[in-house]
């Protein structure tokens, strides 16, 4: 009995080193993707016109909060910009040169897309 | 692998010291003994120091990199103002300080990625050099779980500095990350790289690393990089290790979108175990969480190993 334990935990221990964070790459089949969140929209100004090159950063309202990836996303030359997240509660702002927008909630669901648009003064 | 070892060399069934070494490692048996197999363990600490590199070079397409003409435009949120963005990963004042120009080490080893979309090249992450060839990052820097690997959109400019581009730029052949990230998505296993398509490290150096299995906190902690307010301008700004889980590190260092996969890295003293210098401790990705600090996975025994392997 004392060495089925002792293989148990072997065993046990085994899967803990593997960690699962097996080495992985482009050259490699690509793993199925998984459904995020997605929230997209259009920035645009006072005037209603689209805004390129904003920063637009949500973040989490979530009880924990979710944690944020820190990439620099940033409005096309059409105003669209466009995140990926784990599905949750977020508010969004929009900043370029001195002006930040008012911020924006949305909640999101995996394999949805949201449309969040955001405006600069 | 390292809890592994750990506890299968506190019920002694193997000893940790016979752990294959990678090449160029330094073994280091611990900051406070040797390796025990008792039940409580002493802390082991592995690593490898950096290397600062030639200087600047006359001709950067001796190293494969492409020149990039001074005033190429990248894309990217500029601030002249300099206000604070009120962005919750500035913890308290906005502390960072500016770094120029960026052709020491290890300035020279930290590394601006782009993404171009629809022919438009924009900022989207940070890097650093460690290896030749080889630049560490945050695994969605260079995996998303949504669109898959950003294969042939990313560019990367060691040394960036506004509009001037000191070692021109490489692209990547090969993306890598793990799948606890690709899989599963996992935040503490949000790390990845590029090897390029160049031996640029020859000449902008790169950091060392190092892991330890004693606690980090109160180790200072630097993070340098490019932050998507400051127009392609490498920042950096210190603090320390406030938290240190066993798969990530909480820090309150000053980061914006675009700091994603800067090194989380302390200066250690010439001579030290394991890694002297610059040296990494973390890959950062992770604004402001549930415990009030900035973040990133650690790096740890098994994930020293697995980089290593890349170079």
């Amino acid at each position: 009995m004392r060495r089925a334990h002792l293989a148990l935990l072997i065993g046990v221990l085994a899967l803990a080193a593997c960690g699962g964070e097996t080495p992985t790459s482009d050259a490699d089949t690509p793993p199925p993707t998984t459904a995020q969140a997605t929230v997209t929209g259009v920035v645009t100004d006072s005037a209603g016109l689209p805004v390129s090159d904003v920063l637009v950063q949500p973040r989490s309202l979530d009880t924990p909060p979710h944690p944020v990836p820190e990439l620099a996303v940033l409005s096309d030359q059409e105003g669209r910009y466009t995140w990926h997240l784990t599905p949750g509660h977020y508010e969004f702002s929009a900043t370029k040169d001195d002006r930040t927008g008012p911020p924006s909630e949305v909640t999101t669901e995996a394999g949805r897309t949201d449309t969040l648009d955001l405006r600069l003064p | 692998m390292a809890l592994a070892s750990a506890l299968l060399a506190t019920i002694g069934l193997v000893s940790t010291a016979s752990a294959g070494t990678p090449k160029g490692v330094e073994l280091a048996a611990s900051d406070t003994g040797g390796v025990t197999l008792s039940a409580a363990p002493s802390h082991r600490l592995r690593g490898v120091s950096g290397y600062e590199g030639a200087g600047a070079p006359s001709d950067v397409t001796a190293y494969g990199a492409q020149r990039v003409p001074s005033g190429h435009r990248i894309t990217g949120y500029s601030s002249p103002t300099g206000d604070d963005l009120g962005v919750q990963s500035i913890i308290g004042a906005d502390n960072r300080v500016r770094v120029n120009p960026t052709t020491s080490f290890p300035a020279s080893a930290t590394v601006l990625i782009t993404r171009t979309v629809s022919g438009v090249e924009r900022l989207h992450c940070t890097g650093w050099m460690f290896g030749a060839s080889l630049v560490l990052t945050a695994g969605h820097c260079v995996y998303n779980q949504s669109t898959g690997w950003y294969t042939g959109q990313l560019k990367f400019y060691p040394g960036a500095n506004g509009t001037t581009y000191p070692y021109g730029s490489c692209t990547a052949a090969t993306l890598r990350s793990n799948t606890g990230w690709t899989t599963d998505g996992n935040p503490d296993a949000d790390y990845g790289g590029a090897s390029l398509n160049c031996s640029i490290g020859n000449t902008t150096g790169w950091y060392g690393a190092y892991w330890t299995t004693a606690s980090l906190n109160g180790t200072s902690t630097t993070i340098q990089g490019y932050p998507g307010d400051k127009a392609q301008q490498q920042w950096t700004h210190t603090d320390q290790v406030r938290e240190s889980g066993s798969l990530r590190l909480y820090y309150d260092n000053d980061t914006v979108g675009g700091n994603s996969g800067s090194s989380v890295h302390t200066v250690r003293a010439s001579g030290s175990t394991g890694c002297a210098g610059h040296c990494s401790l973390a890959f950062h990705a992770y604004g402001v969480g549930s415990n009030g600090h900035n973040s990133g996975p650690r790096i740890t025994e098994s994930r020293f190993n697995l980089v290593i392997g890349w170079r």
